[in-house]
């Protein structure tokens, strides 16, 4: 066993010292400026600041809590989740696995659940690769992030249409598809396009049908509202972090006491079930390809945790729609004991086991073998799976 | 009448999935397993449990003060389809035709096939030989094979209409194959013998 498991516990116990009472005062100064930051200035010197980072734009206030409202009798939840088999290059033939797993929950007077997983198996050419004139893009990595991502959407809308109304529709992670291309350039946009177009596509089902879709972030690492809040507190005129007066004189930013912190670390003074105020996000992926389906946020304390909710626009500015998907998640948080029952089903369905990896790549050996093609294992991964002494 | 999916089998007998969670057949009661149209497989329930279906996912506390019981699957629907009801069955005999055979089958029954419960005419039928309570005697399983015999002894003598004809041949041939084993008998004859009521 290399891992040197007692310098690590070393080095832990120095990490715990470190972390212990850390950042107390900045989250509270955080939470200060919350409640002291009129949303409108704040708005007007975002729209003329420019930050490396990602802000968090205010719809109303920037510190109103507003408290669970009660679940209706009868309603149902679904979720979709996926998981892949990345195309491993040690192996001869190319494919990837993509399992989406959904659940619809159903509660009231005729308690139900439906429980389902369905298999995407690619391998031709033109599905490993995403149409693009000079680039070789591959389905991997983010894009690969992204297709699971549309798929589950696609999922979503299949499984949550014939739900007992009023059915909301939750998806684990975020809404937003990360590394997708940004750039006015036409065969950007083809790439984004080709993920785009389907993604808002069931985004628009959802919405035609009155379902509400949230994605749900446990344990947010994201700062949007902290970065707004050093947005705040900068007094450069304009906020221009390129020529930031401080580091021009060798000096700490007057915004880096707040670096540190997390949105979730400033919205812990929620009381369980209560949400914060809705923020828009502004990546750019969002400005760029999402239309009127822009991307909105909340954190909601679920007990024990703070997450992170991502809503549409037309989910975020539609308060009846908003409140039902607030008392709902709250509500599978406390049945799944501090996680919706929903996602926890679809990703049981989803999870493709060890033990399943290895029966898909001894199908897919067979197959070869069946065709005359000899399934030749890399040296490494040969090395790797027999572990000879 | 179909109650299960078999999900293991062998020689001795089978491991079945109930369809309906919670309600495996009763312990000690006569199962059939169609093969084709002309070949069945007959077996007694031998063990029932419930559990989850993942082998990793163990089942958790959900009561609280105000739900329990019944009404806990009413608040987690999903459990009705996270938590499965299995059944263990030995293998007794098996009918070709109209003719039933005692013993083991000469192979196990096949993987995912249906089990049903035997009909009241079935049961009087097999149960008039007693060979196969000598494989009841010697199968395997955690419940200890004495109440096993007697709980099917029980089962079989209330369908007979408390046939105690046919309860006491029984109770001579579990004497003859436990004559050399006292406890054991005593606690077959103990548990058979018919009470007020019974």
């Amino acid at each position: 066993m290399p891992l040197e498991l007692g310098r690590i516990s070393e080095e832990l116990e120095e990490m715990a010292r470190a972390l212990r009472g850390m950042k107390g005062p900045e989250i509270e100064r955080a939470r200060l400026l919350l409640r002291e930051t009129e949303p409108d200035k704040l708005r007007a010197k975002m729209e003329k600041a420019k930050t490396s980072w990602l802000l968090a734009w205010p719809e109303n206030t920037l510190s109103r809590a507003y408290p669970a409202p009660e679940p209706p009798l009868n309603f149902s939840v679904a979720a979709t989740d996926g998981s892949y088999i990345r195309p491993d290059r040690h192996i001869p033939a190319r494919f990837v696995v993509i399992n989406i797993g959904s659940a619809l929950l159903t509660y009231g007077d005729d308690p139900m659940a439906r429980l389902e997983s369905k298999s995407h198996f690619y391998f031709r050419e033109e599905e490993l690769r995403i149409p693009h004139p000079f680039k070789e893009l591959h389905l991997e990595r983010e894009l690969l992030g992204a297709r699971r991502t549309v798929l589950e959407l696609e999922a979503l809308v299949e499984v949550a249409t014939p739900g007992i109304k009023p059915v909301v529709g939750l998806q684990d992670g975020s809404l937003i598809l990360w590394g997708l291309p940004t750039t006015d350039d036409p065969d950007d946009i083809s790439v984004r396009d080709h993920f785009l177009h389907p993604f808002l596509g069931a985004l628009q089902k959802l919405r035609a049908q009155g379902i509400p879709v949230a994605s749900y972030l446990s344990q947010p690492q994201s700062k949007d509202v902290v970065n707004s809040l050093r947005v705040e507190v900068c007094d450069n005129e304009p906020v221009n972090c390129d020529k930031c007066s401080y580091v021009a004189q060798r000096q700490r930013p007057i915004c880096s006491d707040l670096a540190g912190v997390l949105d979730r670390q400033v919205f812990a003074s929620l009381k369980p079930g209560e949400r914060s105020d809705i923020y828009k996000g502004s990546s750019k992926i969002l400005r760029v390809g999402y239309g009127e389906h822009g991307i909105y946020f909340f954190y909601l304390n679920v007990e024990p945790e703070i997450v992170r909710l991502e809503v549409p626009q037309w989910v975020a500015r539609d308060e009846e729609k908003l409140n039902l998907l607030q008392a709902l998640v709250y509500d599978q948080c406390r049945r799944g004991r501090g996680y919706p029952s929903a996602l926890q089903e679809a990703h049981e369905q989803a999870v493709i086991t060890g033990p399943e990896r290895r029966v898909v790549e001894r199908l897919v050996e067979q197959a070869l073998a069946k065709e005359g093609v000899e399934f030749f294992r890399s040296g490494k991964a040969t090395s790797k799976r027999e572990r000879g002494v | 009448m179909r109650i299960g999916e078999i999900i293991q089998t062998r020689s001795t007998g089978f491991v079945a999935e109930s369809y309906q969670l919670h309600q495996p057949p009763a312990l000690g009661s006569l199962v059939k397993v169609k093969v084709d149209d002309n070949h069945g497989i007959y077996a007694v329930v031998s063990y029932g449990e419930t559990g989850g279906i993942e082998p990793g996912r163990r089942p958790v506390r959900w009561s609280t003060d105000e739900v329990f019981d019944e009404a806990i699957y009413e608040e987690h629907p999903e459990l009705r389809r996270t938590l499965r009801t299995e059944f263990t069955a030995l293998s007794v005999g098996s009918v070709e035709g109209e003719e039933a055979r005692q013993g083991l089958p000469s192979e196990p029954p096949p993987m995912h096939y249906s089990v049903y419960l035997c009909q009241l005419e079935e049961v009087l039928r097999f149960t008039e030989e007693l060979y196969y309570l000598r494989l009841l005697l010697t199968g395997e399983g955690p419940v200890p094979k004495e109440q096993l015999v007697v709980t099917h002894l029980r089962e079989v003598y209330r369908a007979r209409g408390n046939d105690e004809e046919w309860l006491s041949r029984a109770a001579r041939e579990i004497a003859r194959l436990l004559k050399r084993d006292y406890d054991r008998l005593m606690t077959v004859l103990l548990g058979i013998e018919p009470r007020d009521g019974n």
